[in-house]
């Protein structure tokens, strides 16, 4: 049992500064030097962070986060997104928490050309949230649908944690890219469920308010001056990528270039607008970048200690039958995924995971999208999940963790279920891939 | 029950552990920890996880870890003469007789701080592979300059030097710019190449294969002279044994890995006469000659002893 | 120390606004080279690695602003049940630890950083990358963290006091 100790000490220590209001990030790095002292190389082991930092954020595939919030923040500050959201109200009349299914819808449709949850959250945090509070929606009617809209991305096709999966594990990674597509959206209508069953039980959680009939010539004027647009830079973001133009980065550089163009032809174009938008860019690409360099080397410590390791033979130690270590797998990923990103999450726990998985003959695309579902748990199951940082990033000051993690568990519970759904059904993962 | 004297040795791979070069090398730390039992374990700390493939020669050489499973192109900028294992025309045994491998060693020990206990793996080659198939040329050659390759860090002078554009990504981004486009070639090692699910889109196989991997087991040469006698000779011929076994089984995973990507599909062109010799030739020139401005102080001895 | 505090407020400030710069040439440089590839021309080789080291600035630079304007993400689950007294100390001892922190991990960030220029070392991607290029940002960012932290523990300002202006932006 000498995994436990570092394990405890790495945990509560992260867990302790940060609850005692130290910036996470910063709780972090101080965890990280004093795990450093304690289990791996003291102060040439700092040094090695220190070199490490170009390793953890200077990477391409982490490229379309600042890229989204970009053009997120372009929409938002024009006005072209408040236009789209006004055309949305006209036309969607009087259903209750309306805005909740355009984020979730939008969301949706944004998973389908972005494969970086950070990235989408991030996008539809800043343009839908303040519009939802400004509307008096309580916090779980908004901060919900965008975290449950924004964990889509690495579900629906394409995913950048999905090429990394299959890439790791060595599972064919087109099989598993297009395996995600249903699931996603089961997962879609289930969220469309859930803030419907939510509203059924506290109408005021959503209010309505007030909207004039409007005469059918002005809502199609306002879906054919605000939505249409938007169709080409879904087409820019989207459409590039299932032509194979664009990787998603390059996607959501032309996204940005599409709105751009845009605020030039709707005269909405200020120099003042793009600085604005990159100003938001880089303060939330600050924070989250800090926080990814910060727990890159949690994660390094963590494993060299041996911490991860020893814990995770310890649950799987107990020999039962193969849904038994399915289920403790999938219990494992979900307690990692409290303190830990989803790459080093897949790091330590796929050399473990994977003999297994083979041992008992799984199918490994099967496996491969059960695991990628759970991982995403993580993005959201608090006290260290990064869609709760960007969501805390982007909402009103002030709002607190707990606020939107409990806005989120009702998601999580959803996740869950689907996972289940997939391990009773593997139909449901398995059904497009064989159609290759 | 562990000696009171039994020295434990922190190890780490580059690649993630169910790849096979970890497997491979775990073969190795299976048997060392086997015979050195009581006298040298070998503890695995784990691969990228623990300390990213780019920095494991840095963190060799401030003692962070003291054994690493690395290729030397990972680490140039610390050996820049770590490409000869990778230019070499000789055999690794040539290359322990002839004195090669103790003039190398000598300079990792004073560049990298490291010790060099084997160059493993090396059974096989690179190959380029091309999702359309390339354009020929009179002389029986490829219109390089059609070609943008996904290339490492090992052998992107020489790509550079046929004439191809050439970008330089991690394996696990391959996937994606193979997909859309960013990149229309890809140079790896057949060796695995099919488990990364690349040879969905490059349906040809350029031969001949140019260079050789350069895989090394490698150790902080400080934690090396502390080691007692005892312990260092069952490294040494531990290490030696695996460099030879490894070597046969990737040479053999190799031929029936490709023929597999074959079987399903991919063709192999291969260069006319001339054109493979020019090509083999550049390959080596653009190693040495890299070599050369990064530091030309031994560049004479070792391009007698292993070219 | 009214003088440090303004001029690395402004020094804070410019990193910043370098990194918003950064953040538009990575979006600029990313769509030259989709624009040239489809015109069937040939692509920036050096775009990619180019767009991964604009990522490491981003990432680092905004640091000593997102300090002074209260950027970076905290929870505070143990802080809030304290007594007012109790929360003021620990104010404190949150702002010691990260000036701490920060100088330590500057101190760091400048021994690779003065190693780097004297060995010249580089990073091997699509370009050779200087590694002083790699750690300055680093270095430059704790030790104006730092600063900017102190200004906090001196009573000028505090963490945990959210300036209502802000709560309409993003
Ligand atoms: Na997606
Ligand atoms: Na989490």
């Amino acid at each position: 049992m000498d995994w436990l100790f570092p394990f405890a000490v790495m945990v509560s220590l992260v867990l302790c500064l940060m609850g005692l209001g130290l910036p996470v990030a910063f709780a972090f790095f101080a965890t990280n030097i004093a795990g450093l002292y304690l289990f791996f190389g003291g102060s040439v082991g700092v040094a090695q962070m220190i070199a490490n930092f170009s390793d953890a954020v200077a990477t391409y595939a982490l490229t379309p986060l600042p890229l989204f919030l970009v053009m997120g923040s372009l929409f938002f500050r024009s006005g072209l997104g408040d236009g789209v959201i006004r055309a949305l109200d006209l036309c969607i009349g009087g259903l209750r928490a309306r805005l909740s299914y355009v984020v979730l819808a939008a969301g949706a449709v944004f998973s389908a050309l972005s494969g970086s949850s950070i990235a989408n959250t991030g996008m539809m945090g800043a343009l839908m949230v303040p519009e939802m509070l400004k509307r008096g929606y309580k916090p779980r009617m908004a901060f919900g649908p965008v975290l449950g809209a924004g964990s889509l991305a690495v579900i629906i096709p394409p995913s950048t944690l999905a090429v990394l999966l299959g890439s790791l594990a060595q599972i064919d990674v087109g099989a598993l890219l297009i395996a995600g597509a249903i699931p996603g959206l089961l997962l879609t209508l289930m969220f469309a469920a859930l803030i419907f069953v939510q509203t059924l039980i506290d109408p005021e959680s959503a209010p309505q308010y007030a909207t004039e009939r409007p005469a059918r010539g002005a809502a199609l004027k306002a879906v054919a001056v605000n939505i249409v647009p938007m169709g080409v830079i879904v087409f820019l973001v989207v459409g590039t990528i299932i032509l194979g133009i664009a990787t998603p980065t390059e996607s959501a550089a032309l996204g940005c270039a599409g709105v751009l163009g845009l605020l030039l032809a709707y005269r909405k174009f200020r120099w003042s607008v793009l600085w604005e938008a990159l100003d938001d860019a880089m303060k939330v690409t600050g924070m989250t970048f800090l926080i990814i360099s910060a727990s890159t080397t949690f994660s390094q410590v963590f494993a060299f200690s041996g911490a991860s390791a020893g814990f995770i033979n310890t649950i799987v130690g107990f020999d039962p039958g193969p849904y038994t270590f399915l289920l403790l797998m999938i219990l494992v990923i979900i307690i990692l995924g409290m303190f830990m990103d989803q790459v080093s999450m897949m790091l330590i726990t796929l050399p473990i995971f994977l003999p297994i998985a083979m041992h008992f003959q799984f199918d490994l695309v099967w496996f491969g999208l059960i695991l990628l579902l759970t991982y995403e748990i993580g993005f959201t199951s608090p006290p260290f999940g990064l869609l709760l940082f960007i969501m805390l990033g982007v909402a009103p000051k002030g709002t607190s963790l707990s606020t939107v993690a409990l806005a989120a568990a009702p998601y999580i519970a959803c996740t869950l279920f689907l996972i289940l759904l997939i391990i009773l059904f593997p139909k449901i993962a398995l059904f497009l891939p064989g159609l290759l | 029950p562990a000696r009171a004297d039994e020295v434990v040795l922190n190890a780490v791979h580059f690649t993630p552990a169910q790849n096979a070069y970890a497997q491979s090398f775990l073969k190795f730390v299976e048997k060392v920890n086997e015979r050195g039992k009581g006298i040298v374990q070998i503890k695995v700390r784990g691969g990228p996880e623990v300390v990213p493939p780019l920095q494991q020669g840095e963190a060799q050489k401030n003692g962070l870890i003291d054994m690493i499973n690395t290729p030397a192109g990972l680490y140039l900028e610390l050996a820049p003469e770590g490409e000869v294992f990778s230019a070499t025309g000789k055999s690794v045994s040539d290359v322990r007789e002839n004195g090669g491998w103790e003039l190398i060693s000598k300079i990792y020990a004073e560049k990298a701080n490291a010790h060099l206990l084997a160059h493993v793996d090396a059974g096989a080659g690179f190959h380029v592979f091309t999702v359309k198939e390339p354009a020929k040329t009179d002389n029986g050659g490829i219109d390089w300059s059609a070609l943008t390759i996904r290339s490492a860090p090992l052998y992107r002078d020489f790509l550079e030097a046929l004439g191809a554009t050439v970008i330089v990504q991690s394996p696990g981004e391959i996937y994606t710019s193979l997909e859309r486009g960013v990149v229309n070639a890809n140079a790896y090692t057949v060796f695995g190449y099919k488990s990364f699910g690349w040879d969905k889109f490059t349906k040809y196989r350029i031969d001949p294969s140019f260079f050789v991997t350069d895989v090394l087991v490698s150790m902080n040469q400080k934690k090396w002279e502390s080691l007692s006698p005892e312990a260092q000779k069952i490294l040494t011929d531990v290490a030696l044994e695996h460099e030879l076994e490894s070597a046969t089984a990737n040479a053999e995973a190799t031929v029936t890995q490709g023929q597999q990507m074959i079987d399903e599909g991919q063709t192999v062109v291969t260069l006319g006469e001339t054109a493979a010799a020019d090509f083999l030739a550049k390959a080596a020139e653009a190693s040495w000659k890299r070599m050369n401005e990064r530091d030309p102080t031994h560049i004479e001895a070792l391009r007698a002893l292993f070219q | 120390m009214t003088l440090v505090f303004a001029l690395s407020g402004r020094l804070s400030h410019a990193l910043a606004q370098c990194a918003k710069l950064v953040l538009g040439a990575i979006i600029l440089v990313v769509i030259s080279d989709v624009v040239l590839r489809n015109l069937g021309l040939r692509p920036l080789s050096w775009s990619i690695s180019a767009a991964e080291y604009g990522l490491l600035y981003a990432a680092f630079l905004p640091m000593p602003w997102l300090v002074r304007i209260k950027g970076h993400v905290f929870v505070e689950f143990f802080r809030q049940p304290l007594p007012p007294a109790a929360r003021a100390m620990l104010e404190r001892a949150v702002y010691i630890a990260c000036i701490g922190l920060c100088l330590y991990l500057c101190w760091h960030a400048s021994l690779l950083l003065i190693d780097a220029v004297r060995t010249g070392a580089y990073e091997t991607r699509t370009f050779d990358m200087p590694k002083w290029a790699v750690f300055l940002p680093v270095a430059l960012s704790f030790l104006l963290s730092a600063i900017e932290w102190t200004r906090y523990l001196l009573g000028k300002d505090s963490l945990y006091d959210l300036d209502p202006l802000e709560q309409e932006g993003l």
